[in-house]
């Protein structure tokens, strides 16, 4: 079913606002052109949402994991440019910043940023705030989960972690410290 | 539409909006002039209620209009395209803005005046000489915008805001019908699921 802006699709008894929608005087209305789609939720009450795009408009929200890269640090902040949302690609690169004290949950006034990351690490963090007009979105890596993925080492080959806070050349043997991201169960092979 | 305090939508810059300098009876320049700084800010002040803004914090949405040929009423039409623009960009709208102006010379009235039948202040009437542009968002029955210039007696200017509303509905099916045919043009692979 088609739907235009600003059409009445259902009451909020029959359904939950979604994705295109908007809810208004206990009705639910279009806020999109596009083709209407009810989920059935399980016995709750079916989202409808208007679909318009096969793929939506991707944007990192708080509290999402973002995959990024370093471009650059400092003895305060990292500077990242956000590729992935969870596991989708984004199309243009967000620009992100983790805080020194967002870096660990531990020991937070000992940290080195220089040992956490480098340049060109991939790194898993979370995103903390969207920050304000001038500034960038706020990560941090303070969980086991989040941190570096991938890191080059000094030689030029990729490293792999020995510890949360050690990886290791394969080439060279020489140790790195990062502040490593514990790989997930599913990810480990024996 | 700019970024004010976190999660609430300020004004921001100005829409550019430009009047080609082919556009009018007499060649204007590329740079922007007092009229087009004016209209930017009213096209502004009425898209705006129509957006869902909440829906894109930390981001900026920028319309640019370039009016090609100018015959009169470019502001109504200027608003009624922005919007359409919006909708097929997949903004996330409350409600579609249309836009219908009305020229009033005396006893006469005229819905979307031609350059030529526009308002110039240096008509012969003294009374009710004036022009009316109305943004209306036809579903909600809300206007959005207003812009009235000249000397009007009450009960008339009452009267032309009322013919204008309904010269914005008429002009709402015509705009529906186009979205409407625009969705079917870029998503056909979705109908088979109706």
């Amino acid at each position: 079913m088609k739907s235009r802006i600003g059409e009445r699709l259902c009451s909020t008894e029959d359904g939950t606002p979604g994705n295109g929608t908007y809810s208004r005087h206990g009705y639910i209305f279009a806020s999109l052109a596009g083709y209407v789609v009810k989920e059935n939720d399980n016995g709750m009450v079916p989202v409808i949402s208007v679909v318009r795009d096969s793929e939506p408009q991707l944007l990192p929200e708080v509290g999402v994991v973002v995959t990024c890269k370093v471009t650059s640090i400092n003895p305060r902040f990292v500077k990242v440019h956000i590729l992935y949302v969870r596991s989708t690609p984004l199309k243009g690169t967000f620009r992100g910043t983790i805080r020194r004290e967002d870096i660990r949950a531990t020991e937070k006034d000992k940290i080195e940023v220089y040992k956490c990351f480098r340049p060109g690490d991939i790194v898993l963090a979370k995103v903390i705030s969207l920050g304000d007009a001038q500034s960038n979105y706020l990560l941090t890596t303070a969980e086991n989960e989040l941190g570096v993925v991938v890191a080059h080492s000094e030689a030029g080959e990729q490293m792999v972690p020995i510890s949360w806070c050690e990886m290791q050349c394969p080439k060279s043997h020489g140790k790195e410290f990062r502040k490593v991201a514990r790989v997930q169960p599913e990810f480990l092979h024996t | 539409m700019g970024l004010g305090p976190t999660y609430s939508m300020g004004l921001g810059p100005p829409l550019p909006r430009g009047f080609a300098p082919f556009s009018c009876k007499k060649r204007a320049a590329w740079i922007q002039g007092n009229l087009e700084k004016e209209y930017s800010l009213i096209m502004e002040q009425s898209l705006q209620p129509a957006i869902c803004l909440h829906k894109y914090p930390r981001s900026q949405i920028e319309v640019y209009v370039m009016v090609l040929e100018n015959d009169g009423s470019t502001l109504a039409a200027a608003l009624t395209c922005a919007s359409i623009a919006l909708a097929e960009a997949g903004i996330e709208m409350f409600d579609m803005v249309v836009g219908c102006s009305l020229r009033q010379c005396g006893d006469v009235s005229l819905l979307d005046p031609t350059a030529a039948e526009e308002y110039s202040a240096a008509s012969s009437q003294a009374v009710n000489n004036g022009s009316l542009t109305v943004a209306l968002l036809p579903t909600l029955n809300q206007i959005s915008g207003l812009v009235s210039k000249g000397e009007w007696e009450e009960q008339t200017s009452v009267e032309a805001i009322k013919a204008c509303i309904e010269g914005c509905q008429k002009l709402y099916s015509v705009v529906q019908q186009c979205l409407t045919k625009s969705v079917k043009r870029k998503i056909p692979q979705l109908v088979s699921k109706d």
